[in-house]
């Protein structure tokens, strides 16, 4: 019987630095990061976390 | 010295839903998001939210399954679960089935069947009031099949069909979003804890 596998994955983490008068321009770099995992890092394998 | 990645074991979660359940989709992707942060990632574990939105491209071919092929088919090894959401829609016909939750549904149980993965989790709306979606006739009626379709489909989860070795499904209602999360974090926070669990 199959076994559930994880997929195996290198993980880089992006710090983001700002005052608290930048949450939009935060959660565009969240945007960005989430959307690049999915349709491109996701296929070498890596991912990057904030 | 170098730049050295953490290893990550990724699972993933697929959502499935009609149309009319976007802020509960929202509440599940939340859910893992924060659950990533806090407990997850600091085990080397992350949880990918899975959906036709994000993870589907446009082709030839009939589309649930180009969609089925793009989603549920690639991540099926490491598919960990799967979230159903219904509330009075059940979605458009597939080609196979009547609504693309129902044939995603479909392939989860089989492969659940086959494998012991992805578990199956469905969560319905409670409509304690069908709300017409207009004053005309046949968008009444329309809006009345498919709420029809989900009590059908409710129905067969209830009794499962046991001559096929299909076994009942243990489902939960909420009756608006903010219920929904206190229902899903209750749920998942359980299930994502048991201690046979791969990740634990």
């Amino acid at each position: 019987m199959a076994r559930l596998s994880p997929q195996k994955v290198d993980a880089y983490h992006v710090f983001i630095a700002s005052p608290d008068d930048m949450g939009q321009e935060r959660q565009e770099i969240h945007s960005f990061f989430e959307q690049y995992n999915r349709t491109m890092a996701n296929r070498w394998g890596s991912a990057s976390l904030w | 010295m170098p730049l050295k990645p953490r290893s990550v074991a990724e699972y993933h979660v697929f959502l499935a839903s009609p149309g009319d359940m976007n802020q509960e989709r929202q509440e599940v992707r939340q859910f893992f998001e924060e659950y990533n942060r806090h407990t997850a990632s600091p085990r080397g574990v992350r949880f990918v939210v899975i959906d036709w939105e994000n993870y589907a491209t446009t082709g030839v071919g009939r589309p649930q399954q180009l969609i089925t092929s793009q989603t549920l088919a690639q991540y099926r090894d490491s598919l960990a679960l799967v979230i159903g959401l219904m509330g009075q829609r059940f979605g458009s016909p597939t080609g196979t089935h009547e609504a693309g939750s129902e044939e995603e549904f479909e392939w989860a149980l089989d492969s659940y069947l086959r494998t012991g993965f992805p578990e199956i989790k469905w969560f319905f709306r409670t409509v304690k009031q069908f709300v017409a979606p207009s004053a005309d006739t046949k968008e009444i009626q329309a809006a009345l099949e498919q709420w029809t379709k989900v009590q059908n489909f409710k129905k067969r989860l209830q009794q499962g069909n046991p001559p096929q070795g299909q076994p009942p499904l243990f489902y939960k209602e909420f009756t608006d979003t903010g219920h929904f999360r206190e229902v899903l974090q209750q749920d998942l926070s359980l299930w994502l804890a048991a201690p046979e669990r791969p990740w634990s």
